[in-house]
């Protein structure tokens, strides 16, 4: 992408058809948007809809996306599976996320649907954050989930992971 | 963003919009055109009256018919005004709705991640998870139990563990459960025939990687795949197991679910398009998890027909792990079940619970050697000693048996043998201090090829791999042995040696010219180099570490033949070493075991816990297969960087100090630090599972753990005693007694001669203590290490030190009538006296010097040997009065000086100067784990 494509401003278009114009190069975190310009071409002229991501959540995507343009694309190494995970947030990102859990759980769905992996990656970071070091009762606390669990059945499950209490 | 949900009726109904529509893709929400929050149970707070509670729903349900004028004017309001009018209206409701108020607002600003997020973005969650956190996460609810207990998740936990499992184990234990049933491969009956991989498979990273993760393709292409539900669910209906009807019921439902929500009519899920989470994150598995979420889901909601479909599993089922996965066409073993046992296992090591065991099986004590042993290597299921008797023996872990008459070849003792029992490589090589190699058959036992005088003087330790025999020896030398024929074309063929092939004198012409062909088991090269014995090498990829009494560690490249660094750090000889590529760790003279780095040769870590030699060690250091040299370096860098700053905050340099309390045993404390730079952290590196077991002359095994500093401390020091107290412990203690109570009253060689007629005399004694430091072999090397301090040998005819014969003769008094020893083999073949010579030997190594002719040691103790033998008949025939005694006490009563241990996920075992071969089995009788520890790759 050469300097001035990167430069070029893009038309979104929000589920609720709200139009938000931004650089390309903020746009193109997104691989779904990438990949439509790519295929598309003439950007800037065709606004893009995003379908089902809402203006405010659109917004919010796109300040994250702003932040994080000139950072290294990703690797393409996808053996994550098999590394040590650490759930370590750079202190943007951290304020960044601090919002209430609707809008959390709208960005990780948009950053998913929109193909911003370092995005969806930072959002199961902060629920992952939520859930950690907390016992089940406070974890249902914190989402408001309802224990479908008989008491025998707790029992059950509790003496089930009794082996791993003694670590 | 505003927090109060009232605030925003426009945000809230588009938040509405994304929950029908993507986050939450049930049919049931858009089928009944309403809104789902609505419709959510409400958490039991006290009112169990369902008649008030659907009345209450109801009115929320009609709340979309409020006056559209009204609710524009409401919305008109400030905030504050809103507030009171919602406090207000609240109020005039009944307990029953203001509860379902609360419950409401409670559902619009806390979300169940587990319902709001697509399946595979929950999973990506729950993988951020520790082991703990997602046995926590299982508890919460069922739905979040379902995806907690994920395949995949609990797969990645154990390889981030650094454990790993013999995929082809697994396959052939499924295999069996496919042929002949769950039932058949539980019991436990090993289909010996099959299970033909094993452990030794050092040196490959790659080949590690493959076992730990090539079950996810295989799981993938086995299980429906999300890609082609149709067609693979399909496939799996069509394909019934007999055995395991209920998993045809599931799957059959799981069909009309997985249709129900994928069919082509309906639309696709729009956040769950990008084809990389569904390509990383969802197998079978989660597929079926999803089905029945959302099978879950509508049944919560309305009385829906699936409903019933969906009890047929029994709340067990739903709640346990079990060794199968559930809801799989195939007997496939389970992850979490897998975890757990591993788990299970490696905290019976950190309990200290385990069985101990013995070679020979105490009912068949024949089957022993009959002095004591010097080398031994298992696997799961074969162990193969070599001692000082000469032969070499093949053991069944299972039955504690002999697996076949005992290896004869040797003419003197067998030092060192390593095996492979795979059948395309079915090999022993052993080397004895007749300074002979043999290769034998393991299957067979037949001699395949005699090296004879593959060294000058004894071989005292030899490794192969899949291309090189590697021994090293007395000589001072390493010796370097192709193991198949190599054309002069091969590249295996060391660089280096390639313009002497042709020469005839060089060292002896090993290129047959007829054949242009090296024939295998050639002499490639010798390295040379070493100021004193070798007495250990390990070979790991095109790199050779050598270990002498010189107190070095030497590496050398095999290609270009050369010596490339050396390791310096021990203060005597060194005795055994071991090198996984990045660290090595020896044990010395000095007592202590070391950890350098291997590239930069600094010493990392400094193990001071043995009173006495450490004559074998083996680490793990359990290293995840994904980590690169580079972020053990960052790790390194890390510890350097908070060091510097320590430096500059004021923390006083190190000095360079030769005390040992100075040394650092793998601590990153800044001040603890001891060198930087270095390509691996203080301590090493590796998993938290990390682990040294060391061997030592004091006649312990330690099993080394690393603390939360990082620094190893013992976690368990292991006597051999425990699994002969059950055979005499009580006459050993007593006979310790005695030597104490000799030793306070200052009883010398007198008491010793009043010791019984049948006692050798103190010449005698001296004689064999001597000849048993000789045999020894490491003694000579390791003497190099040490202040010269003469001892004059028996053999040159000086009189002995006075110290010498009072610790050989007490030694000899202390065990009373020297032992009638009860193993039947040993009737034919009475016990040399050195192996009842612990305390001489002891008394010995505290003044060592290097023995006065080390050329023909084993002629000259084999010379002993036979004239004990007039003396062990003597003496035979005194105790013939004496009770007869088991064999255990009799051994127990010997020196137990460990001269090599080996240990994998399960077992340790160790040979020593006793007879006996002793192991300690962490499984602790435990089947679950048994298993597990059979299935354990235990890597170097």
């Amino acid at each position: 992408m050469s300097a001035t494509e990167a430069e070029q401003q893009v038309k979104l278009v929000s589920s609720d058809n709200v139009e938000i114009i931004t650089e390309r190069k903020v746009a193109e975190r997104s691989m779904l948007i990438k990949n439509m310009i790519e295929d598309l071409g003439a950007p800037g002229e065709e606004p893009i809809p995003i379908m089902n991501v809402s203006e405010a959540v659109l917004r919010k995507v796109l300040e994250w996306c702003s932040h994080h343009k000139n950072d290294p694309a990703p690797t393409q190494d996808d053996d994550a599976d098999s590394r040590k995970k650490t759930t370590d947030i750079e202190d943007w990102d951290q304020k960044f996320m601090q919002v209430d859990q609707e809008m959390l759980f709208e960005i990780i769905l948009a950053a998913n649907y929109m193909d911003i992996k370092a995005l969806l990656d930072v959002g199961c970071k902060t629920v992952a954050n939520m859930i950690k070091g907390k016992s089940p009762e406070e974890i249902r606390k914190t989402f408001n989930i309802q224990n479908d669990f008989t008491p025998e059945e707790e029992e059950q499950i509790r003496r089930e992971n009794e082996w791993a209490e003694d670590r | 963003m505003e927090h109060n949900p009232f605030t925003s009726q426009h945000h809230h109904n588009h938040h509405h919009d994304h929950r029908s529509s993507f986050s939450l893709p049930s049919r049931s929400y858009q089928l009944q055109g309403d809104t789902p929050d609505m419709h959510r149970p409400l958490p039991d707070e006290g009112y169990a009256d369902a008649e008030t509670r659907s009345q209450a729903d109801s009115e929320m349900m009609y709340g979309d018919e409020l006056d559209p004028e009204l609710l524009k004017l409401v919305l008109s309001l400030p905030v504050a005004q809103r507030k009171l009018l919602i406090k207000a209206s609240i109020r005039s409701l009944s307990n029953p709705d203001k509860e379902a108020m609360g419950a409401y607002c409670e559902h619009l600003t806390h979300f169940d991640p587990a319902f709001t997020l697509p399946p595979e973005i929950m999973l990506s969650v729950l993988s951020y998870l520790s082991p703990h956190d997602l046995l926590t996460a299982s508890a919460i609810s069922r739905s979040w139990r379902e995806r907690a207990l994920d395949e995949k998740l609990w797969r990645a936990c154990f390889a981030q563990e650094g454990w790993v499992l013999d995929r082809d184990k697994l396959d052939a234990f499924e295999e069996l459960a496919r042929k002949k049933g769950k039932r058949v491969a539980e019991s436990g009956v090993q289909d010996t025939t099959t299970t033909t991989t094993e452990l030794e498979r050092r040196g490959s990273r790659k080949r590690k990687t493959e076992e730990a993760f090539n079950e996810g393709v295989m799981a993938e292409s086995s299980g429906s795949s999300p890609d082609s539900v149709g067609g693979s669910t399909a496939n799996n209906v069509s394909t019934p197991d007999s055995e395991e009807e209920m998993q045809g019921v599931e799957r059959s439902l799981v069909l009309q679910r997985g249709m129900g929500i994928m069919t082509p009519d309906s639309p696709p899920m729009p956040y769950m398009s990008p084809p990389r989470n569904r390509v990383d994150m969802a197998n079978g598995d989660t597929y079926l998890y999803r089905g029945i979420n959302n099978g879950r889901r509508l049944s919560t909601i309305s009385l829906n027909s699936l409903d019933s479909d969906l009890n047929y599993r029994s709340p067990a089922d739903i709640l346990m792990p079990s060794l199968w996965r559930r809801g799989v066409n195939e007997p496939k073993l389970s992850w979490p079940y897998i975890y757990k046992q591993r788990a299970k296992l490696e905290s019976n090591w950190d309990n200290g619970k385990y069985r101990m065991f013995q070679l020979p099986h105490p009912d068949h004590p024949h089957e022993g050697h009959s002095e004591c042993v010097y080398a031994i290597q298992h696997t799961s299921r074969h162990l193969v000693s070599g001692s000082r008797d000469r032969t070499v023996r093949i053991w069944d872990l299972n039955t504690g048996r002999l697996r076949r008459e005992p290896l004869l070849g040797h003419d003197a003792s067998v030092l060192c043998l390593q095996f492979d029992e795979r059948p395309e490589h079915d090999l022993i090589v052993s080397g004895g201090s007749d300074n002979h190699v043999i290769i034998w058959r393991f299957s067979t036992g037949e001699i395949l090829r005699k090296l004879t005088h593959a060294h000058d003087e004894s071989v005292l330790n030899l490794r192969f791999d899949d291309r090189f025999i590697v021994t090293c020896s007395k000589d001072k030398t390493v010796r370097i042995w192709n193991r198949h024929a190599l054309h002069r074309s091969d590249p295996l063929i060391p660089s280096h040696i390639l313009p002497t092939l042709d020469n005839n004198h060089f060292p002896t012409r090993i290129l047959d010219p007829h054949t242009d062909t090296i024939p295998a088991f050639s002499p490639l090269t010798t390295l040379t180099g070493h100021q004193a014995a070798v007495n250990a090498v390990m070979i790991h990829e095109n790199t050779i570490i050598s270990a002498s009494g010189d107190r070095t560690i030497k590496s050398w490249n095999i290609d270009t033949g050369r010596h490339q660094k050396t390791y310096n750090g021990h203060s005597k000889g060194i005795a055994c070493v071991q090198f996984d590529g990045r660290r090595i760790v020896s044990g010395s003279s000095d007592n202590t075991v070391r950890i350098f780095d291997a590239q930069s040769t600094a010493e990392v870590a400094c193990l001071s816990g043995h009173g006495n030699l450490v004559r074998t060690v083996q680490a793990r250091f359990g290293d995840l297969d994904t980590v690169t040299d580079e972020e053990l370096e960052d790790e390194a860098r890390e510890t350097d960087r908070a060091f510097y700053k320590a430096l500059e905050t004021g923390m006083p340099p190190p000095v360079a100090s030769r005390r040992p309390e100075r040394r650092n045993a793998g601590s990153s404390r800044p001040e603890d630090v001891m060198c930087v730079g270095t390509k691996i952290p203080p301590g090493g590196g590796g998993s938290r599972w990390a682990k040294i077991v060391s061997g030592s002359y004091d006649e312990t095994v330690i099993i080394w753990r690393r603390d939360r500093e990082g620094r190893w401390r013992v976690r368990r020091t292991l006597g051999q005693e425990g699994v002969l107290r059950g055979y005499g412990g009580a006459r050993r203690r007593g006979a310790v007694v005695v030597q104490q109570q000799l030793q306070q009253a200052g009883l010398g060689a007198g008491a010793g001669a009043g010791g019984g007629a049948g006692q050798p005399t103190p010449q005698q004694l001296v004689a064999a203590a001597h000849a048993n430091l000789q045999q020894l072999h490491l003694h000579h090397a390791l003497a190099h290490g040490q202040p010269a301090q003469p001892l004059p040998g028996a053999g040159q005819g000086q009189p002995p030190p006075a110290a010498l014969v009072q610790a050989a003769v007490q030694a000899a008094v202390a065990n009373g009538a020297l032992p009638a020893n009860g193993f039947v083999a040993n009737v034919q073949h009475p016990p040399h006296p050195m192996v009842a010579a612990g305390p001489a030997q002891l008394a010995a190594a505290n003044n060592p010097a290097p023995p006065p002719h080390h050329h023909h040691h084993h002629h000259h103790h084999h010379h002993h040997h036979h004239q004990q033998n007039a003396a062990g008949g003597q003496q035979q025939a005194g105790a013939a009065a004496a009770p007869p005694q088991p064999a255990a006490a009799a051994a127990a009563r010997e020196s137990n000086r460990v001269f090599k241990l080996q240990f994998d996920a399960r077992r340790i075992i160790c040979c020593s100067q006793n007879k006996v071969i002793v192991g300690w089995d962490f499984a602790n009788g435990e089947r679950e784990l048994e298993r597990v520890g059979e299935w354990s790759v235990e890597t170097c």
